[in-house]
């Protein structure tokens, strides 16, 4: 910073200019191809990206669901309607009124041998964990107000994952241990002798939708536990009737949470400890715990209880549960068709979701990663804008340092033309000026007539540039008299001040003086 | 002698280089996928699953290690999907990385080429490590190609409830739960007792007990009279011994004293139809808490357990049961990463937590000594595997253990002669 007339200026240098130059024009080129970038969406922002990944993953496993359910829906019909049958046949064959079913305690164990075959087929030739069919009859049910207990029996395949075998092990879970012990079928620790009916909708609703409706639709029931165990099932449940209408129980397929989580799970690249839900909902709440659930083990031992819808967050579905925050993809399931009498009354939703803080730590990382890319980058246009400007402006400095120093023109060549041309006219200016000869007898020394000797010592082409010299030529003018190049005209000079033990042009011309007022010249 | 030494110092560097190689193996940023086979379904699923978990998590993570389970099964069908992979069967999946072996099954893994010699990946002081007789059973032609990870044996499961209830109604002040012999009469008086609980109907009597396998017992009973039941992969009825068994057990079978459902003894302990089994320690989950009647009507009871009966005059020694893990062939990286989890599964603690929630028994030495020294076994929710621990830890100090030889024929010789027996019953 400098006073010009009394006001504190910066005074820029060339170098300065240069480097704003070329660093303005550096972030430009920068910015636009960012905005392009960016507006034709080839730099995606990171949570959009995410969100379309996850809803790729979603989308897949959707669909898989939705074809096993609808797979297990109508198999589970068929197997009731089979077991309907058999049921009345088995009545028609002892002469009695199917509708004495309730009353026929003694008849349920051979009745359920008449079944098993069926069911045990059944589940055989199926993915599914487990078939099941519920009697409206119990052991005690004249003798005991406990209205809880039915007949029935369970079928359970402890087989997950994708067994090449068809009759992957199948385990009894309820029923009569004769049945079992007959048809040499394990029976489970968890076994029971009927089922209790106030665990779960799997009887009760279709039974009660039958009874209003004579609807034989098939059920979804919520998550049931079993007793004294962590088996996790939800029922396909289907009433069953006689033909005349007379409601025998319910029967269909089983899902267990283990082949759920094997089936289902979902893997991202990007975003860890992923859950995925199929759970029924009200209104926004999602009851998480009614429903089946996939992911890993640390996460499923975490996962709410249930989710409450909250809003759109950059592209997902944000969830909560008391305070924790959720981000998701989620969707209605139709577990049931447009006829059916479920379909606007139980509502499913399938959910995949992480903790929010997943995401956001995604993105924060992704954010840092594109901040520690982009610092280098513009460190490094920096450092090259002002390496370049330096270099460029290198020959130009050199050049004013020259004229400054009043050094000498002919040495120094930058080779670039306009800068060279400079110094070459400033030369030649120089030359034309007045040598001043020092006031001292120079033309007696020593050294002067070591230059007279040195004359000699000449080539015959170097001679001749030297005499033109002599007879006042400059050396654009010998160039045009001798038809020689530029740079030929310097290569004699510098082989010239060589020879004659001169150090420039100018001290040249000061020898040439003295010669002339001492006539060692003539000029011809 | 200069020649010698030059090359000697070749192999030494790329000995070292090899095994620097093989530590450096695995990356963390890339990790490998091993996939799985087991047969710790069902009600052992839970802890095993959160056992795999916890190792994808953990040093799995760290060393770049991901354990996927593809399957699981009984390991009857384990065994079956197996040999339908090694038979190139239509359907049959492909192997897996790791999967649950018997001894047996691995001898046609082996001679087929497919199975890895753990001794590549574990020394002789890793090895030491481990209970010698649970290594020894994984041995086939020098290596190792059967893993110890959950060992078991057979034990005597005893319904203490109805057993006290018998023995206070039938006035019976002394008995024997140690010997087969000793068995036999308290059947003989159940069955008696029972029999007498219905009246106007004779020989309606109840079975006492039952074991799991008939040729199990054959085969530990000859062990326990230190001959053996094999003699050039035939059975050697010829044997005094073998008579003597034979006879003491199918006299018991023929006059209903012992059960001969086709089943698991635990099928018919969950209804009260018998008071004793001798069957795996691995069946302890369907030991529960109530037996269930056929009017639906249930009781809590409680079980004791009790070490493997042995015949009179005979030594203590019962069968070691339990598969083990093979690691397929592959290439280094899944090979070493599958190793790498055997070792990690294998350690004290987690081998202790498995076994405490399943009923299994430890493979290392020192995890013997830290179920009772540490009062590990006190951590176990179910009362059940805390006496069979305390059995097992009993057994290990004063048994000896019998192991199934392997050959080709021996599964069906063990058919064979369980139809033949029961053949010979009706």
């Amino acid at each position: 910073m400098k006073k010009i007339n009394g006001i504190l200026k910066i005074r820029r240098t060339l170098q300065f200019r240069l480097f704003l130059l070329i660093v303005s024009f550096s972030f430009s080129i920068f910015l636009v191809i960012l905005i392009v970038l960016f507006s034709t969406q080839s730099l995606d922002l990171k949570s959009k990206n995410l969100s379309s990944s996850l809803e790729n993953d979603f989308s897949h496993v959707e669909s898989k669901i939705k074809y096993d359910m609808d797979y297990y829906s109508i198999k589970s019909r068929k197997l009731a309607e089979d077991l309907e049958t058999k049921i009345e046949n088995y009545f028609d064959k002892k002469s009695i009124n199917v509708s004495e079913l309730p009353n026929s305690g003694d008849e349920i164990e051979n009745i359920l041998f008449e079944l098993y075959d069926t069911l045990n087929l059944n589940l055989e030739l199926s993915t599914a964990s487990g078939t099941f069919v519920v009697l409206n009859s119990s052991v005690n049910y004249n003798a005991s107000t406990d209205d809880r207990y039915r007949a029935g029996m369970c079928l359970s395949s402890i087989a997950s994952g994708n067994s090449s075998l068809i009759n992957g092990d199948i385990r009894y879970l309820i029923g009569p241990t004769d049945v079992a012990r007959s048809n040499g079928i394990t029976i489970l620790p968890q076994w029971e002798l009927e089922f209790d009916i106030t665990n779960g909708s799997f009887y009760e609703t279709p039974h009660d939708m039958y009874d209003e409706t004579n609807d034989k639709d098939f059920y979804w029931s919520e998550k049931i536990i079993i007793p004294d165990s962590s088996d996790e099932f939800i029922f396909c449940s289907v009433p069953m009737s006689s033909s005349d209408n007379f409601f025998l129980g319910c029967a269909g397929f089983m899902i267990n949470s283990n082949l759920f989580k094997y089936s289902y799970s979902v893997s991202n690249d990007e975003i860890n400890d992923l859950f995925l839900c199929l759970s029924p909902y009200n209104s926004d709440k999602i009851d998480i715990i009614e429903g089946m659930s996939a992911g890993n083990y640390s996460v499923l031992a975490n996962i709410p209880e249930d989710l409450t819808y909250i809003k759109k967050y950059n592209g997902f579905d944000e969830y909560g549960c008391n305070e924790k925050r959720y981000l998701a993809i989620a969707d209605d399931f139709e577990l049931y068709n447009d006829t059916s009498v479920y379909k606007d009354v139980y509502k499913w939703k399938l959910i995949l979701s992480t903790d929010k803080s997943n995401i956001e730590s995604i993105i924060q990382e992704q954010n840092m990663i594109l901040i520690i890319t982009i610092i280098p980058i513009l460190m490094a246009f920096i450092a090259s804008s002002y390496l370049l400007s330096k270099k460029y402006l290198k020959p130009v400095k050199r050049a004013l340092n020259i004229i400054k120093t009043d050094g000498d023109y002919d040495k120094d060549k930058t080779n670039i033309l306009e800068i060279d041309d400079l110094m070459e006219f400033l030369a030649e200016k120089d030359r034309h000026k007045e040598i001043v000869i020092p006031n001292s007898n120079i033309s007696t020394s020593k050294r002067f007539g070591d230059f007279l000797k040195d004359i000699n010592t000449l080539s015959k082409a170097e001679r001749a540039v030297f005499d033109l010299y002599a007879a006042g030529h400059t050396a654009k003018e010998i160039e045009k008299i001798l038809f020689l190049s530029a740079n030929t005209i310097k290569t004699h000079n510098k082989r010239i001040y060589m020879k004659l033990g001169v150090s420039s042009y100018k001290e040249l011309m000061v020898y040439l003086q003295i010669m002339r007022e001492n006539n060692y010249i003539s000029y011809k | 002698m200069k020649k010698l030494f030059f090359f000697i110092y070749i192999a030494i560097f790329v000995f070292v280089v090899a095994v620097a190689c093989k530590k450096n193996i695995l990356n963390p940023n890339d990790p490998v996928t091993i996939s799985m086979w087991h047969n710790y379904g069902g009600i052992m699923q839970n802890s095993m699953d959160e056992l795999i978990e916890e190792f994808n998590s953990g040093l799995g993570k760290e060393k770049g290690i991901i354990v996927n389970v593809d399957l699981v099964e009984s390991s009857a069908n384990i065994q079956k999907n197996i040999m339908a992979t090694l038979n190139k069967e239509v359907g049959s999946l492909p192997f897996p990385n790791i999967t649950t072996c018997y001894p047996n099954t691995a001898i046609s893994l082996k001679n087929s080429d497919v199975l890895v010699d753990l001794k590549e990946y574990f020394n002789d002081s890793d090895l030491d490590e481990y209970v010698k007789s649970y290594i020894d059973e994984g041995i086939i032609d020098d290596g190792l190609y059967v893993f110890p990870v959950a060992k078991s044996t057979e034990v005597l499961f005893l319904n203490k409830t109805l057993f006290d209830r018998f023995i206070a109604s039938a006035n019976i002040t002394e008995y024997d739960l140690s010997t087969f012999e000793g068995l036999n009469v308290l059947a003989a008086q159940y069955y008696a007792w029972t029999d007498s609980l219905t009246e106007g109907v004779t020989n309606d009597g109840k079975a006492f007990y039952m074991p799991d396998s008939i040729f199990n017992v054959m085969q530990v009973g000859m062990a326990q009279y230190n001959d053996s039941i094999f003699v050039d992969e035939q059975i050697n009825d010829e044997s005094e011994n073998y008579k003597y068994i034979y006879d003491t057990l199918f006299d018991a079978y023929d006059l209903g004293y012992i059960s001969s459902y086709a089943g698991y003894s635990s099928d018919l302990q969950k209804t009260g139809d018998l008071i004793a089994s001798i069957g795996s320690t691995a069946g302890i989950l369907y030991y529960g808490d109530t037996i269930t009647y056929k009017n639906n009507t249930k009781e809590s009871v409680d079980y004791e357990i009790y070490p493997y009966p042995v015949f009179n005059n005979s030594a203590k020694v019962a069968i070691q049961r339990g598969n083990g893990m093979s690691v397929i062939k592959s290439d280094l990286k899944h090979e070493y990463a599958s190793a790498e989890f055997l070792k990690w599964f294998t350690r004290k603690e987690n081998n202790i937590r498995f076994v405490i929630e399943t009923g299994y028994f430890p493979v290392k030495k020192d995890s013997y000594d830290s179920l009772i020294d540490d009062s590990l076994i006190l951590n176990s929710e179910n009362e059940n595997i805390i006496k069979l621990q305390e059995v097992a830890i009993s057994m290990n100090r004063e048994y000896s253990f019998y192991i199934p030889p392997v050959f080709d024929s021996f599964d069906s010789l063990s058919r064979n002669f369980k139809n033949d027996f029961y053949l010979a019953l009706e």
